[in-house]
């Protein structure tokens, strides 16, 4: 198992795709936070999430304020001055090497295809740059292009999220092993986002 | 590829309820179900499908042309 570098949650990414940055929350001004906040708390975004709660400027700037503490990783996707997204690496699990990550994308793109982008960025992040060995991921049941998307980048089904999780019934458990990213579904991914981009 | 393995991919790509799909099923391409297409067709078939393409496919019968119906046992 190769090592993690942890230190690597904590940076800011140029991507190779021209205008388009991984900046993380630590680095964002506080207009981008909170215009990030605002998108996170969209009905449309928040209502996919596990956590489909408001959350208010008060308690989102202190959360930002924290995270230098931990093992998490949390990033804007930016193209030129434009915030598009989000993606998270979180809950790391020293022995697997694992984090639970997360993502999410502007109102104004969702039916786009643009999921399939963000995702990409995602396992690129976490695969190429943190190195860990999986990626975790819990999905509503009910959000079908988020699972459709979860396909494409070759998750292995776990089971239905644990009924006795304080969450319920209502998810579905899934991962992502990093042998799968390298052994085609980098190639077989970046092939797909270029058609959105 | 079978071509019965070949309807199932495209029934859960499409996500068609019909219980019987035909040459004449008619078929709306998403833009999610358009990237998976794309991607099940240059994993299965090594082919690469335009966007202007993809607007052309309007029945399963197209999907099988576009594969070529010897390509499916």
């Amino acid at each position: 198992m190769q090592k993690v570098a942890l230190h690597a949650l904590k940076v800011d990414y140029v991507l190779e795709k021209d205008g388009y940055h991984l900046i993380n929350y630590s680095n964002l001004s506080q207009k981008d936070s909170l215009k990030l906040l605002a998108i996170r708390n969209h009905h449309s975004v928040r209502t996919r999430m596990v956590n489909s709660n408001l959350i208010s400027e008060e308690n989102h700037l202190n959360f930002i304020l924290n995270l230098p503490k931990q093992n998490v990783g949390y990033w804007a996707l930016k193209y030129k001055n434009d915030l598009l997204g989000s993606i998270s690496l979180v809950d790391y699990n020293e022995k697997e090497g694992s984090f639970v990550g997360g993502n999410f994308i502007a109102p104004k793109i969702i039916g786009s295809g643009f999921g399939a982008v963000i995702n990409y960025y995602m396992h690129y992040v976490a695969f190429e740059k943190i190195k860990c060995n999986k990626i975790k991921a819990i999905v509503k049941k009910d959000n079908i292009n988020a699972i459709r998307i979860n396909k494409l980048f070759g998750a292995i089904h776990i089971n239905e999220y644990d009924s006795k999780n304080e969450i319920g019934n209502d998810y579905i458990s899934l991962e992502f092993p990093a042998e799968y990213w390298i052994n085609g579904i980098k190639e077989k991914s970046r092939k797909i986002i270029e058609y959105v981009l | 590829m079978e071509k019965k393995h070949f309807i199932a991919e495209v029934k859960e790509i499409l996500l068609l309820d019909e219980q019987d799909i035909s040459p004449d099923t008619n078929i709306e391409i998403d833009s999610m179900a358009s990237l998976l297409l794309i991607a099940f067709l240059d994993e299965h078939f090594s082919k690469s499908i335009s966007q202007e393409q993809l607007k052309d496919l309007k029945q399963i019968k197209d999907l099988i042309n576009f594969v070529g119906a010897e390509n499916l046992k």
